[in-house]
């Protein structure tokens, strides 16, 4: 290791929210080690604690205000956001984390990396899996493959670029709408390990741990700590789709955990109204007899619209 | 050794021809092959208007479950997913290959492949970005939907015979044989946005960003070409290696590709030597008289009569529908 490599890194945290959400930034802040300095962006509304979008004095923030609804807003104004507390803090490095991930790993892992790269991602998932309760491979396919939750970027020039790549984007296409190639920030997010250099797809089973993965990766709890798949200490998780999402009882590890974590959030003023989940969006639950009429209707349907009455004669 | 193929039916052959000449011609050491979607029997082509190129017909791989595939797929679909299944033959079946290559019929090579060969050493599978730098604006097609339908394009890909490769192109076949649809909705777009999940399941992957390299029509703006001692250059000084000619239709020679709004030849001279030689090659391979010959796989369009009745019929099963979601 050479000295460069070595040398510590003024990083900030932030994290971006509505402010009903606070009491899981509480519990994120909370989490953090000492000494790490925490930011929060609010969009609709105002914190005490917080910087409001509305003042980062970006041009497009009324327009982007009146196009998008809330979480769209949260999501498209994280590069602002990244952007402004970089510059203001004269940071070296800035990590975003979800309102609603909980850390519970070792910083220097984080610190490590970004003396080595630009830019950590975290792919949703690591290995081929077919079919899990959250769904098929391919819903992953339309909503991105790294995950938007948590980000972290050194301050360069190559950063800089990103940054301002993502924000034009961001300002008039962070909306949900997969048919369109839209999911929110998220999906932009493909193209960074090939517009940019230095980027790390991180594939550490620990690191952001979420609903979306829980089919390959174990969560138990042991003496030394929490555990992914008996060995990987779990660095960070997110409990944005799993606080709405009745799939995380079969998994008791995180469920387990998924307690401890909303006690917390109680103790600092009662669990917020869950985020917006992806899956609940493209695979909403419903009632099996329900979904069997409709699948019957449905054919009834498709064999009047496409019974063939005669088929073409060869010219 | 190192093999490359295409895949198409006998309505591309012209391309295939191409694609082959230009191999023969820059890389005579590697073995080209024409996977042939289609049947030679059926179609009865004439001795002299069959390729120079070794033909390997789809029933001859032994596809299990083709007929469930021709089945439910177009002739693009089809085309597209049975590419890993042909990977696979030839990396199990054909003796002593240690690299296979994928081209689209509508590829032309200019260059020797030797730096691919070599990535082959260190890597086991190669694959091209759609976009190497970003696109500003919003024409099509732009960054959105190549977010749709995947950001490598898979009119290449290369792989290196090993573990890891073998293990992606079982995974390719699995999703294939039943989801190599379009259907943006779902995540589907044939057989390429499937491909976005390689870097992320698998390891050993690299992803080239040569200008010269899969230069089409979605990547023009980053690339612009010009013609020197009779070779094609891309950005001044990089030869270009392989170009695509993505939708483009020497019957109408004055659309760079049916696919794309961006670019014309007037806005964009410098494509000129690269198309006109293109259009000279499909002629020369006798283009028009491949074009006739519709795909044995692909079973006729129905057409469907009484629309307003059947309209009426469903009508209140709609509104059924509604009421229940």
């Amino acid at each position: 290791m050479n000295q460069n490599s070595s040398v510590r890194l003024k990083t900030i945290v932030f994290t971006v929210c509505t402010p009903d959400q606070y009491p899981f930034v509480k519990v994120l802040a909370e989490s953090l080690p000492a000494g790490v300095s925490f930011k929060i962006g609010t969009v609709a509304g105002t914190l005490e604690k917080g910087v409001s979008f509305a003042d980062l004095g970006h041009s497009e923030v009324a327009s982007m205000q009146q196009r998008y609804d809330a979480t769209a807003l949260v999501a498209a104004s994280k590069p602002f956001f990244a952007d402004y507390f970089l510059q203001k803090e004269q940071a070296d490095a800035i990590v975003y984390f979800d309102p609603t991930i909980w850390w519970l790993g070792d910083w220097s892992e984080i610190e490590a990396q970004l003396q080595n790269y630009d830019v950590i991602l975290t792919p949703r998932l690591t290995r081929t899996f077919g079919q899990s309760s959250y769904g098929d491979e391919k819903l992953f396919l339309n909503t991105g493959m790294y995950d938007a939750g948590f980000w972290a970027m050194k301050a360069t020039d190559n950063t800089r670029k990103l940054l301002k790549w993502w924000q034009e984007r961001l300002t008039d296409r962070a909306y949900f709408d997969v048919c369109n190639g839209m999911n929110h920030d998220q999906l932009w997010l493909n193209y960074i390990p090939i517009y940019f250099d230095k980027v790390k797809l991180n594939k550490n089973l620990g690191w952001n741990v979420a609903l979306h993965n829980l089919h390959e990766r174990i969560v138990t709890s042991t003496p030394s700590g929490w555990r992914v798949n008996q060995e990987t200490p779990l660095a960070f998780f997110n409990f944005k789709e799993s606080i709405s999402n009745n799939i995380v009882n079969q998994y008791a590890g995180a469920l387990a955990l998924q307690k401890a974590y909303l006690q917390r959030v109680q103790s600092h003023g009662g669990v917020p109204a869950a985020p917006f989940s992806v899956r609940t969006q493209l695979r909403p639950t419903v009632p099996g007899w329900k979904q069997s009429l409709r699948q019957s209707i449905q054919s009834m349907i498709d064999s009047i619209r496409y019974f063939p009455l005669y088929h073409k004669i060869d010219q | 050794m190192t093999l490359a193929f295409t895949l198409c039916s006998i309505n591309y052959l012209a391309q295939a021809r191409t694609l082959g000449d230009s191999l023969k011609r820059t890389n005579p050491h590697i073995r080209f092959i024409i996977g042939l979607v289609d049947r030679l029997d059926v179609a009865q082509v004439p001795e002299d208007k069959l390729p120079d190129f070794e033909l390997l017909e789809l029933h001859r791989i032994g596809v299990d479950g083709l007929d469930q595939m021709c089945e439910h797929y177009n002739i693009t679909e089809l085309n597209t997913a049975v590419k890993p299944y042909f990977i696979r033959y030839f990396f199990e079946k054909v003796p002593q290959v240690r690299n296979v290559i994928y081209f689209d019929p509508d590829i032309i090579v200019y260059q020797p492949l030797t730096q691919l060969e070599n990535l082959l050493e260190a890597n086991d599978i190669v694959v091209t970005p759609h976009l190497a730098t970003p696109i500003d604006d919003q024409l099509t097609p732009n960054e959105l939907h190549h977010l749709n339908t995947g950001v490598y394009n898979l009119g290449f890909i290369a792989l290196h015979k090993s573990i890891e490769a073998m293990e992606f192109v079982k995974w390719w076949e699995e999703k294939l044989f039943d989801e190599c649809k379009i259907d943006l909705c779902n995540g589907l777009f044939v057989d390429q946005n499937w491909v976005n999940f390689a870097p992320v399941f698998w390891n050993n992957i690299h992803v080239e960003k040569h200008p010269g390299w899969n230069a089409a029509y979605w990547n023009m703006h980053e690339r612009r070409f010009s013609q020197n001692k009779g070779e094609h250059w891309v950005n001044d000084n990089q030869p270009v290696v392989f170009f695509h000619y993505s939708g483009y239709d020497p019957a109408k020679p004055s659309v760079v590709s049916k696919y794309q709004d961006r670019f014309d030849f007037e806005k964009r001279p410098d494509l000129n030597p690269l198309f006109d030689y293109y259009r000279e090659e499909l002629l020369r391979n006798h283009n028009a008289y491949y074009r006739q010959f519709p795909c044995f796989y692909i079973k006729k369009e129905p057409v469907y009569k009484y629309q307003r009745v059947r309209q009426l019929l469903i009508k209140p099963l709609e509104a059924a529908l509604r009421l229940l979601s």
